[in-house]
């Protein structure tokens, strides 16, 4: 780009020096791919700086919103077998995760949330990773309280059968408001 | 229980690497220009819809001031080839080849790699499967009913995959091809200026952007996806042979039944034959 950039560029620039880590890794966590994740987060400036003078103050909400619009449609024009590959392998069938290593266990939670479907794993990303409570949560996806939950719950509950972590205990408090 | 799922998995994406690249603002206040420049000039002949058309297609393809051009190529490719050169990881390729009278069903995986080789009339003629680790081929050939297993090294290396270079000819990468090799391949071409941007597409379904290098020898063009920057199509064109290929790919997830398509089966009654000799 020739010359000085503008001065919301500078803005941004600035600003995602501070918390674009965060955003990033919610892009990532989103799609299941560094790449993907890099290209969802461009792609949310793009629209962010398109829309500028309407952004008063808050580009983070607003990016946030955006990623995980994008998320859902990328998921859509894709299919799913694209999304679900992801950042790494997930455990084939009859494999079991290694109890020894804590590691290992992290790691493939984050590997199984690509397979999950899309209003699952966003409800879970946007609650345990951007910790938002259930009512941002649904202001941000755009839907109900009550699906948030749901999709939550059930997102929680397909994590604990793929992974074969406390696969035997109850859901207590699936559903609540724990931040 | 489930507080312990939950901290396992916050402490998991925690752990996710997510550094952001430098100049992520700059690039995507350099798309968005460059969106509303493509979207004025359209705009500009509205009602006109086939000239709105070219104008498009023509600003994509005009070549720019050099740094611009050439770095956003650069971007790109780089994207494409760290794609590629993670895929054989992560995915199993598909590559149905369709051209010179022929047709070829193509596997690669990490470990392994297959072809199927049809007529154009769609008969089976060689399935044929590689193992990376010990360099074993094994070939059925559908003609004469026999099949041979041997010791091929560099099979999948120098012999068929061909080293990057700035030339090319239009049989390039349609023999076998590879996630790394076509990665490698890319990288060179861009270095050597040869490759360019091109329009953007919609390739069965998938969002695709063109990178298009040519020579005196012909055009090759990849499409590439914009959401996983891997190919989805690759075709050539040769300026001389007048012959054109086209690839599509696909990039399958690695479960049982998609990594069985990487092993080879012997018919039954099929005679084993003796392995041809080195360059056969």
């Amino acid at each position: 780009m020739p010359g000085e950039p503008p001065p919301q560029v500078v803005e941004l620039e600035s600003f995602l020096a501070e918390r674009g880590e965060r955003l990033l890794r919610t892009a990532i966590l989103l799609t299941g791919s560094r790449e993907a994740g890099e290209d969802l987060l461009q792609t949310a400036l793009e629209r962010l700086i398109r829309n500028w003078r309407a952004i008063r103050g808050n580009p983070e909400a607003y990016l946030r919103r955006s990623l995980t619009h994008l998320a859902t449609d990328r998921w859509r024009r894709n299919g799913r077998w694209l999304i679900k590959i992801g950042m790494l392998r997930t455990l084939g069938a009859g494999e079991q995760p290694d109890e020894t290593s804590h590691v290992d266990q992290r790691d493939q939670l984050v590997r199984l949330l690509a397979q999950l479907p899309s209003r699952q794993r966003t409800a879970i990303v946007l609650r345990y990773w951007e910790e938002l409570n259930e009512a941002e949560t649904a202001e941000v996806m755009g839907c109900a309280v009550g699906t948030v939950k749901s999709a939550t719950s059930r997102g929680l509950q397909r994590l604990r059968e793929l992974s074969g972590i406390d696969s035997a205990e109850p859901q207590a408090t699936a559903g609540g408001q724990q931040r | 229980m489930r507080q312990e799922l939950t901290d396992l998995l916050r402490a998991g994406m925690e752990r996710v690497p997510a550094s952001v690249p430098p100049g992520l603002a700059r690039h995507a206040y350099q798309r968005y220009r460059k969106r509303r420049t493509r979207t004025r000039a359209a705009g500009a002949v509205a009602g006109m819809a086939a000239i709105a058309g070219a104008v498009v297609v023509v600003l994509a393809a005009e070549p720019g001031p050099a740094g611009p051009r050439t770095q956003t190529t650069a971007y790109v490719v780089s994207k494409v080839a760290r794609a590629l050169d993670a895929a054989p990881s992560n995915y199993v390729m598909f590559d149905r080849l369709a051209g010179l009278n022929i047709r070829l069903d193509s596997w690669a995986s990490a470990s392994r790699s297959r072809f199927e080789q049809f007529t154009s009339a769609g008969q089976l003629v060689v399935d044929e499967g590689f193992t990376f680790a010990t360099d074993t081929v094994v070939s059925v050939n559908y003609q004469k009913k026999t099949w041979f297993r041997s010791v091929f090294p560099n099979y999948g290396g120098s012999s068929l995959a061909p080293s990057p270079s700035c030339e090319f000819g239009g049989m390039m990468v349609v023999v076998f091809p590879q996630p790394r090799a076509m990665a490698a391949q890319l990288r060179a071409w861009v270095a050597c200026g040869l490759l360019k941007i091109g329009r953007s597409s919609v390739v069965d379904g998938v969002e695709a952007v063109e990178l298009v290098a040519a020579s005196s020898s012909g055009t090759m063009t990849y499409w590439v996806d914009t959401s996983s920057y891997l190919p989805v199509r690759v075709t050539t064109s040769g300026s001389e042979t007048g012959s054109s290929t086209r690839q599509d790919l696909r990039w399958l997830p690695p479960t049982p039944a998609n990594l069985s398509q990487l092993t080879v089966r012997i018919p039954a009654g099929f005679i084993q034959a003796p392995p041809p000799k080195p360059g056969n």
